[in-house]
């Protein structure tokens, strides 16, 4: 008779029923107020010419490189293009990394192109540091705490892009960050730009100075429709629920020209909704 | 990276069981989990590192726990039901024994067992978790393992000194 047998009289002890939905109604009722924020809007630096693209290049390169290459594949056959400049895996004892990393050419706006090309290499050079450091930190704690080298699970850090929009006129693409461990996580970075006045869109160009009225009412019915014909869409509606969209609210374009604005996974739901959308059309008048 | 949230979400049966086993009740333990979970999200920000969550969530769930046998106990059963567990095996009743015996030991002694043994953590984690240093630890392992062996081993057959092999396990 050992100890260890009496681990499976623990493991045997029943588990009610209700103690799932006990839990989750009382995560909806104090949760929500933890998680760190997922969403921001991406702010361009003013930053000057010709010398950015050089040290973005170095910086790029100066992360250790398995397999690098320069890929050129046009993504949609408009006149301005994202395509992915540059594609690196990396691993090591704590972590599998893999970026692609997009860039914006053919705009016919060069200043423009420096411009946002350089701000996703910076953002993406920080984003995947920051996660190297999180799995780094992890893996030492496991080691600290007893655990094996050998059996760590690395952590799967990806940076992806997604072309939304690019229509001439706008071009809207996402690049999302996850990293894969015990759970699932991702950050996802909105990039839409003006192609004629080279400036980055806001949802006031788009829908003009009553933006905020326009996108709450299309979120309010968005939500109210979800959970008319769906039973499991559930939104918060107490002090977490939707209230309303700030200036720095995530959207992107997608393919019709309309803005769909995003809210990460817990911002206006419970956690199993996900990250939730909702497409804001431009009416005709505008 | 896995939120608070999500944490709760995943392992909220193995609280309930830890819990379980302090207050061998069901109604209690639950009553026991929803607590330690209203604390956690409460006192989110006093978990510095994400990576240190189980540490901090189960340290959370025995203060719970103790502090809920130390203001129920007269409305708390002495022992587990039977009906509690889920166990068909036919030996059930010798392993529900000495899950008992670690039932009747004295908390603080009760706590390093549930750990080590039930919950797989290392003697480090589990100072880590109790706030005493790694010799008190060993200590009270020690201790609760000679208490449990003599209480066994007095329930046992005289003539049967291999019955209880406590101490076999590899490690520490």
């Amino acid at each position: 008779m050992k100890l260890k047998d009496a681990k499976s009289v623990y493991e045997s002890v029943k588990v009610p029923e209700n103690l799932e939905s006990r839990v989750k109604k009382t995560l909806l009722e104090y949760g929500g107020k933890t998680v760190r924020k997922k969403h921001m809007a991406l702010r361009w630096a003013v930053c000057a010419a010709a010398s950015v693209c050089v040290v973005f290049i170095a910086s790029v390169n100066a992360l250790p490189v398995f397999a690098h290459e320069l890929y050129d594949i046009p993504v949609i056959g408009s006149m301005a293009r994202i395509f992915t400049l540059n594609r690196f895996e990396e691993a090591d004892e704590t972590a599998y990394i893999h970026v692609e990393i997009p860039a914006l050419s053919d705009t016919g706006n060069d200043e423009l192109e420096r411009r946002v090309n350089y701000e996703i290499a910076l953002q993406i050079d920080s984003v995947v540091d920051a996660a190297k450091e999180r799995a780094r930190e992890y893996y030492e704690a496991f080691i600290a705490t007893g655990g094996k080298k050998e059996e760590f699970h690395p952590f799967e850090i990806g940076v992806d892009y997604e072309v939304k929009c690019n229509n001439g006129k706008w071009v809207s693409f996402v690049i999302t960050e996850y990293e894969t461990h015990a759970s699932f996580y991702s950050e996802a970075y909105y990039y839409n730009i003006d192609l004629e006045t080279g400036k980055e869109l806001t949802l006031a160009n788009l829908l003009g100075e009553d933006y905020i009225e326009i996108v709450n009412k299309a979120v309010r019915e968005g939500i109210a429709a979800r959970e008319a014909e769906d039973p499991d869409a559930v939104f918060f509606h107490d002090e977490l629920g939707f209230k309303t969209i700030g200036a720095d609210q995530s959207f992107y374009i997608n393919e019709n020209g309309n803005p769909v604005a995003v809210f990460e996974k817990y911002d206006i739901a419970p956690g199993y909704m996900g990250a939730v959308e909702f497409e804001i059309p431009i009416s005709p008048a505008d | 990276m896995q939120t608070l949230e999500e944490y709760i979400e995943t392992h909220q049966e193995g609280f309930y069981r830890l819990a379980f086993t302090y207050v061998k009740n069901r109604d209690a333990a639950m009553d026991v989990v929803q607590n330690a979970v209203v604390h956690a999200l409460t006192h989110a920000d006093s978990l510095r590192r994400a990576e240190y969550m189980r540490t901090w969530f189960t340290r959370i769930l025995i203060n719970e726990s103790l502090q809920y046998l130390r203001k129920n106990r007269r409305f708390l059963p002495a022992d587990f039901y039977p009906d509690d567990f889920a166990c068909e095996d036919r030996d059930i009743a010798q392993k529900l024994d000495i899950y008992r015996a670690v039932g009747r030991l004295k908390p603080k002694l009760r706590t390093v067992v549930i750990l080590r043994f039930f919950e797989d953590m290392q003697l480090n984690e589990i100072s880590a978790v109790t706030g005493v240093n790694l010799s008190t630890v060993k200590t009270r392992l020690y201790k609760a393992l000679s208490e449990l062996k003599a209480e066994i081993s007095e329930e046992s057959l005289p003539g049967q000194p291999d019955r209880l092999h406590i101490l076999d396990r590899k490690g520490e």
